[in-house]
């Protein structure tokens, strides 16, 4: 009876995670801006995949659920910090190009080639 | 967790690969590649933890926790870098 | 006292965590780690701050910061979700909130616990001057941010995070 419940809440929980991820996914394929790109990442990166590792419970295993545990707790913690890490570059690299693009944006340009190679 | 959850979710979980590769190939900032490459991520841990529920194994969780380690450190240097010219600037 | 105890409790369960065991000598090792690692922190003069408010009503308002979290987190990834399927987000923007100006704690925990959230983003935080600047997607009325992020601190960080 017990197993049958948890089975059930960990497909939900499956379910609305690959949904976010979806969602997000769709999000950064069809918006244009950065800024906007890091709210629908953040989607995924937030409540996304908390949900497909909660959904560890159903395997009622004590080690994987421990080491779900360990990730959404990792994952809480770092996810805000790479955002606002993202966010603040592209912040800075748009105000150095608003002011007649100083070093700085010269060259973030040139790595921008080496970067795709 | 059944099987017959598991299998489509990563089916699912495969295609949402492709399409993140395809977000990634869309990109026309460095700063929006470093974002699709962080999704991809983020898509990889969840097919990660999905292996390990078909499984039944605890050794595919190590590798998830791993790379979300390693795709923090690697945004976080490559934001910081692109921000402002250099990793500890 | 308290305080080292929990930083103690803390690190042993982090430990704990990472070997995923719960074997007599592996508890006995991590609390003597712990033990040396706060005791080491504590001789150094780090990691031990004064706190004006009290331990006992920090720790009380815990459950009142994860669980406000959570329901912030839910309501923001409704709205990110419908408005990314929905219309094009042509009216996001940026907003500046004032926050009191406090230690780097207080600044940490104001990012960590808004960045969190999918709809808001943190783009700078300035926790000398007391400014953070935030990217929303709905940016049509900056006052409303404003006063919605002021209305959650106080409800849910003031205690635990001043």
């Amino acid at each position: 009876m017990i197993s049958v419940l948890l089975d059930v809440v960990g497909g939900v929980l499956l379910l609305v995670g690959l949904l976010l991820l979806t969602i997000s996914l769709v999000g950064v394929l069809r918006l244009p801006d950065t800024y906007h790109q890091l709210h629908a990442q953040g989607l995924a990166t937030g409540p996304g995949v908390i949900a497909v590792l909660a959904s560890s419970i159903a395997t009622e295993n004590a080690t994987i659920i421990t080491f779900a545990v360990l990730a959404i707790a990792f994952v809480a913690l770092t996810s805000p910090v790479s955002s606002h890490a993202i966010a603040r570059a592209a912040h800075r690299r748009r105000n150095s190009a608003g002011t007649g693009g100083g070093t700085g944006g010269g060259t973030g340009g040139g790595t921008d080639n080496a970067g795709e190679a | 967790m059944p099987a017959f959850i598991v299998v489509p979710a990563l089916f699912w979980v495969t295609l949402l690969l492709v399409a993140g590769g395809l977000a990634l190939i869309r990109a026309r900032d460095v700063l929006q590649r470093v974002v699709a490459l962080d999704l991809l991520a983020v898509i990889v841990i969840a097919l990660l933890a999905l292996l390990c529920f078909l499984w039944g194994q605890a050794y595919y969780f190590d590798a998830a926790v791993a790379l979300a380690l390693l795709s923090f450190v690697a945004t976080v240097a490559a934001a910081r870098y692109l921000g402002s010219g250099g990793p500890f600037g | 006292m308290i305080a080292l105890v929990l930083r103690v409790v803390v690190l042993t369960s982090i430990y704990l965590l990472v070997l995923t065991s719960l074997r007599p000598g592996d508890v006995l090792t991590g609390l003597l780690l712990a033990t040396l690692v706060v005791l080491a922190s504590r001789r150094t003069g780090r990691g031990a701050p004064s706190q004006p408010v009290p331990l006992r009503r920090r720790l009380a308002g815990v459950p009142a910061l994860v669980g406000g979290t959570l329901v912030d987190l839910v309501s923001g990834t409704w709205q990110t979700a419908v408005r990314l399927l929905g219309r094009g987000p042509a009216e996001g923007g940026l907003v500046e909130v004032p926050i009191p100006p406090g230690g780097p704690v207080s600044a940490a925990a104001w990012g960590v616990r808004v960045g969190f959230v999918p709809d808001t983003v943190v783009v700078e935080i300035d926790e000398e001057r007391g400014r953070m600047l935030l990217h929303v997607l709905d940016a049509r009325n900056p006052a409303a941010v404003v006063a919605a992020q002021h209305d959650s601190y106080q409800r849910r960080q003031r205690r635990v995070f001043p």
